[in-house]
């Protein structure tokens, strides 16, 4: 191994490539169960690394380096949301006649689960929650956050949280009912 | 009066899906003593209500064990984060 030159440029650099060693595959493991897309979980990871090498003064040493990481990455993954949002709410333009709710409409279709692990079926009833019910139950349950917490990353009130967090609930169980996992 | 008719209509008739909502958020907050006693006296005469809490803990259950399952990179992508981040020097 080269030693490591003392430019600022290299050693954050190096450290990213330390950070991609070491936590890299934490990191996808946490967007990949969250997004269950691997390729968005691949860019989304790629992202991460680049903003913390880009502004690794953000870290001050108050969490570990794979905590900093993850609360990067969590904002990807809510900006993902949002961008799934966005572009929800234009297919709803084009076609504002069906006034219905995604998050129940969606659904309603049953998911091949032939040789699919629960994992795959999990993640495919995730993706058919509407984006804003997929993100409040994934930093309420699968990340654990506080409803304060989750209501202030989202910008959104505590009944609107609870609204989404009901929708999520019963969508992902019946999903997830229709597809062999009982209670 | 209207609050105190609708305390009433909770206690006495709440609907299904009322008592989802409850049973949803009593995950998320503490729930008032007149919504906590009209979940309960729901559930009494509501027999598939009665098993949503327990369905909507083990969903809960699986959510966590899906986010603590490990994948891993492929060889590739971590080779093109790597050259990403080499590039930012």
């Amino acid at each position: 191994m080269d030693t490591i030159e003392n430019s600022a440029g290299e050693s954050i650099v190096d450290d990213g490539v330390h950070w991609l060693d070491e936590h890299g595959d934490y990191l996808f493991s946490y967007a990949l169960a969250r997004i269950g897309d691997s390729h968005q979980a691949e860019d989304l990871v790629q992202e991460s690394f680049l903003a913390a090498v880009r502004g690794k003064s953000g870290f001050r040493g108050e969490s570990t380096v794979r905590t900093w990481l993850t609360s990067i990455l969590r904002r990807k993954v809510i900006d993902y949301f949002r961008g799934q949002r966005r572009a929800e709410k234009k297919i709803k333009l084009s076609a504002c006649d069906l006034a219905v709710d995604t998050a129940e409409a969606r659904s309603d279709d049953r998911i091949p689960v032939d040789g699919l692990q629960f994992s795959n079926v999990f993640d495919q009833c995730l993706k058919k929650l509407s984006p804003a019910a997929a993100e409040a139950f994934v930093l309420r349950i699968m990340d654990g956050l506080g409803t304060n917490e989750v209501c202030r990353t989202l910008g959104i009130s505590a009944r609107n949280l609870s609204v989404r967090l009901h929708r999520a609930r019963f969508a992902l169980k019946e999903c997830l009912e229709k597809n062999g996992f009982h209670g | 009066m209207k609050k105190f008719a609708n305390t009433i209509r909770m206690l006495l008739s709440l609907k299904c899906d009322e008592s989802h909502e409850l049973i949803s958020s009593g995950f998320d907050k503490d729930l008032s003593g007149v919504e906590r006693w009209s979940v309960r006296l729901h559930l009494i005469a509501c027999k598939p209500c009665r098993s949503v809490g327990r369905k909507l803990r083990h969903l809960h259950k699986i959510a966590l064990s899906r986010s603590d399952q490990p994948a891993t990179l492929s060889a590739e992508a971590r080779e093109r984060i790597r050259q990403k981040i080499i590039n930012e020097k």
